[in-house]
């Protein structure tokens, strides 16, 4: 039986994070969504800073805002939202102020995303190896039938699947929820992108199954020193996979820092109250008997 | 960057009490008024409330309003004549006001249409509990009703109307007839559907009979679909008796009807006469119309996935 | 003699695509669940938890085996002793929201099992056994003429359960009761789930995915695995000291809250699908 420790969390001290590239500086996200009751605000003036190397996390409860908060990042709000800020950067690029097309560029090449549910990112009725042949497409880049079939072999094989072949020819519906997720995380990661974005990207699959996915996606970030903003409502995760963590409630940041730090002396009476209501391992519930 | 240990100044009042959602909350008048949220209802539904409005009125000066001319009232000397003050629809062949007689057809086209649906209605609704069982009853009704509707159905109104020797109330169960697969198909999709729900099994887990299951569970969670549906068959009602009664059959020819109208006019077309064949397709569009949006919107009120 | 015993039950879905292969969805299941006590069934997807949580129940019939409460074998049952007999035994679901009727008031809801169950009780009397049980779950007494829609997601699942310790069971099987809740609502439901078990003498069967949900809760857990128990015992020393190697592969997937403690998952030699990067 073989043995798999990931370690993920280099030493955190302050120094070798100032010295990190920063990859994603987010200042006062606003999201606004005109609804027939109203405009509502899901998002209020959040900051999320994510460094290369680096997986930061946001955390809460449902309604807190924080998916809303990266699809707004990545322009993937409807039509009826409107999104500002002070300063949205992707390394150099201005997220903010860049038009639809260019934003288009940049998903896929520059931000890989990685949903909850992989069959709603997956085309039903094309072969996984016509899906990267399309994504390629999309990015301008025509590739032969033999050089896209090595390549996503390649990215198949890279994200753990022990049949790539097989599951190239075939399509979403025969795969399983976390052999879909990991082609998602595949083509999310063909063209290398720089950030990695991923919403829930394990709620709904086995715990075993969940196990093997963050530890793949964190061994993608730490290998290729990529990085990643990872959404989640599982402290679990938070703890095991990220560095840093961001805390939203009622489209609030409400405390945020360094995973130990937070995770172990929360600050704040949300944080304290999220931690305290998760059973320890170990704890026994004890009704006064 | 702020010293990430501190909370933002921004912190939200979080609820301390040790409950999901504050107990006040839930003391707050969650439903307005009813007057309110009638005006809502209303608001956000204009195009149905128009619709209804029109209906109402129509029926109502159909039975009720004192008419410029009677529908039978035929005078020689003025036929034909163009929409003016005196006969705000003109006047056809025989002289008789188009406008009265497009009013009083009402209670010919909307009565029938009512009737026939109201039979589709308990009919289809009781079959459609048959059809919703598990066994093979049911399975051979469906298959039935697959084999009923590969008939065209206005042939089949047509021939059992005029093989009755046109009496009107065979109008109606001609219209019974053709929208019972309608309300069965709608029901048993309804009913197979909310079986699997898990309110249901709930049901069962704690210990109700089928029949109370039925009664308290199944039927009232169909009543949305049920109404959406009369709606759309009353406007199917109305276009199939107006075919009907454009083919010459079931209505006679003395009474008053938008089909008949409608032929009556057609010759004139071609001569210019357009309002003795147009008001009546107008009033029988926009009753059509009328249904059909006020299903919609009933259909939006009482969508089940409200959360 | 246990209040609840199921003896070696198999049950066998047919295929859901044509020519597939048959689904054996419990291949020789046993259990016993005492009064008072909490039994936890914890397995992944495809492991047979909600169908075992069935058949306890006789919501669904099995193909062999036998089910027994109180000593009376349910499958023997005719249709209406075993409506009868559903008083006793009583089940709250997983998602609150599908589980109670969109159209009925809470109240209505509540007073179900009383009207069927207890049909002698007059309204009044239905009534304040209605107030008393919301009362118990913690809602107030005005929720009763709400609707379920207008609740939250953890006021509906109080509702779930003050239906089901309305008609004063001795068994509740648990199907995943928190699994769709926020975070800071679970805790809250547990900690309920555990008062009424104290107050009202009430056998749980807790099926749940969950690993630390399950050793916060249960005294007794079985590790399911394609349809079968592959571990049995008492919680304590299940998870202080797994045996077999599908409980120690789910154990070392556990992840927890608390960044100073790390887990290593070891995969399960049966997953052929992927190798480990």
């Amino acid at each position: 039986m073989s043995e798999r420790v990931v370690s993920v969390d280099p030493d955190p001290t302050e120094g070798s994070l100032a010295e990190r590239e920063t990859v994603l500086d987010v200042v006062g996200l606003d999201t606004k969504i005109a609804t027939p009751e109203g405009e509502v605000h899901p998002v209020r003036g959040v900051d999320i800073t994510v460094h290369r190397g680096e997986i930061v996390g946001i955390v809460g409860e449902s309604g807190c805002g924080k998916s809303t908060t990266v699809k707004g990042i990545l322009k993937l709000l409807g039509p009826t939202s409107t999104v500002t800020a002070e300063r949205i950067m992707l390394g150099d690029a201005d997220l903010l102020a860049a038009k639809p097309r260019q934003m288009r560029e940049i998903r896929g090449s520059r931000i890989g995303f990685v949903a909850q549910n992989p069959f709603g990112s997956l085309n039903p009725i094309y072969s996984i190896e016509r899906q990267f042949r399309e994504l390629h497409k999309a990015h301008g880049r025509k590739l032969g039938r033999a050089e896209n079939r090595a390549v996503a072999l390649g990215m198949l094989e890279g994200v753990g699947i022990a049949t790539p072949e097989r599951v190239l020819d075939g399509y979403a519906h025969q795969l399983s929820g976390g052999m879909a997720q990991r082609v998602v995380i595949a083509l999310a990661t063909t063209l290398s992108p720089e950030l990695l974005i991923a919403d829930e990207p394990t709620t709904g699959l086995d715990a075993t199954v969940q196990a093997q996915i963050m530890d793949l996606m964190a061994h993608v970030v730490v290998e290729e020193n990529r990085s990643m903003l990872l959404v989640t409502h599982d402290l679990g995760v938070i703890a095991q996979y990220c560095q840093r963590v961001v805390v939203m409630y009622d489209g609030l940041v409400v405390e945020h820092g360094n995973v130990t730090d937070v995770m172990v002396d929360p600050k704040h009476e949300y944080t304290r109250k999220l931690i305290g209501s998760v059973p320890k391992t170990g704890e026994k519930l004890n009704v006064a008997r | 960057m702020p010293d990430p240990t501190t909370p933002p100044p921004s912190s939200t009042a979080v609820p301390d009490q040790a409950e999901d959602l504050p107990l006040e909350t839930l003391a707050e008048p969650v439903r307005k008024s009813r007057g309110r949220r009638f005006l809502r209802l209303i608001r956000d539904h204009r195009a149905a409330a128009t619709g209804v409005a029109f209906i109402v009125l129509l029926v109502l000066a159909s039975l009720f309003a004192p008419l410029p001319y009677g529908a039978e009232e035929t005078d020689s000397s003025n036929t034909l004549a163009a929409p003016s003050a005196d006969h705000w629809f003109g006047t056809d062949a025989t002289g008789a006001d188009v406008f009265s007689r497009v009013i009083v057809a009402a209670r010919t086209d909307l009565s029938l249409a009512l009737m026939g649906t109201a039979l589709s209605l308990v009919v289809g609704v009781i079959l459609g509990l048959a059809a919703s069982t598990k066994g093979k009853g049911s399975e051979r009704l469906v298959r039935g009703l697959d084999a009923f509707q590969a008939f065209p159905l206005l042939i089949l109104a047509l021939a059992l109307v005029s093989l009755s020797g046109n009496k009107l109330y065979m109008v109606v169960v001609a219209i019974g007839l053709i929208n019972i697969p309608r309300y069965m198909r709608l029901l048993r999709s309804e009913i197979l559907s909310l079986r699997e729900s898990r309110f249901i099994e709930a049901a069962t887990a704690m210990g109700a009979s089928p029949a109370r299951i039925t009664r308290r569970h199944i039927l009232p969670n169909t009543w949305g679909v049920i109404l959406v549906q009369t709606s759309l068959t009353i406007a199917n009602a109305i276009v199939v008796i107006a075919s009907l009664s454009f083919l010459g059959v079931g209505v006679s020819a003395s009474t008053a009807s938008w089909g008949s109208m409608v032929r009556d006019g057609s010759g004139n077309m071609s001569s210019g006469e357009w309002w003795i064949t147009t008001f009546p397709g107008i009033f029988i569009i926009l009753c059509v119309l009328s249904f059909n949006v006020l299903a919609d919107a009933i259909s939006d009120t009482t969508s089940r996935s409200i959360r | 003699m246990s209040l609840v015993d199921v003896q070696e039950v198999h049950k066998t879905f047919p295929s859901r695509q044509r020519g597939g292969d048959p689904v054996h969805a419990l291949r020789g299941v046993s259990l016993t669940v005492d009064e008072g006590e909490t039994l936890a069934i914890i397995g992944e997807s495809g492991s047979g938890k909600s169908t075992l949580g069935r058949a306890v129940l006789r919501l669904l019939d099995v193909d062999s085996g036998t089910v027994s409460f109180d000593g009376k074998d349910l499958g023997a049952m005719d249709r209406k002793e075993l409506r009868a007999q559903r008083a006793e035994m009583q089940v709250v679901f997983q998602e609150p929201y599908e589980s109670l009727n969109p159209r009925m008031s809470v109240g209505a809801i509540v007073a179900e099992p009383l009207q069927i169950h207890r049909p002698e009780l007059g309204s009044s009397e239905t009534r304040r056994l209605v107030r008393e049980a919301l009362e118990r779950v913690g809602l107030p007494a005005l929720a009763a003429s709400r609707l379920p829609g207008e609740l939250s997601g953890g006021q509906q699942q109080r509702v779930g359960v003050a239906r089901a310790i309305v008609s004063r069971p001795r068994f509740v099987v648990l199907d995943e009761p928190t699994s769709s809740l926020d975070l800071s609502i679970r805790a809250q439901i547990l900690a309920l789930l555990a008062e009424l078990q104290e107050d009202l003498g009430l056998a749980y069967l807790f099926v749940s995915h969950d690993m630390h949900t399950v050793e916060w809760v249960s005294d007794r857990v079985a590790v399911m695995y394609l349809g079968k128990f592959v571990e049995t015992g008492p919680t304590a020393d299940l998870f202080a000291n797994p045996q077999h190697a599908y409980t120690r592969t789910l154990l070392s997937a556990r992840l927890s809250a608390d960044p100073r403690e790390k887990h290593a998952y070891r995969a399960f030699p049966g997953d052929t699908d992927v190798v480990t990067v």
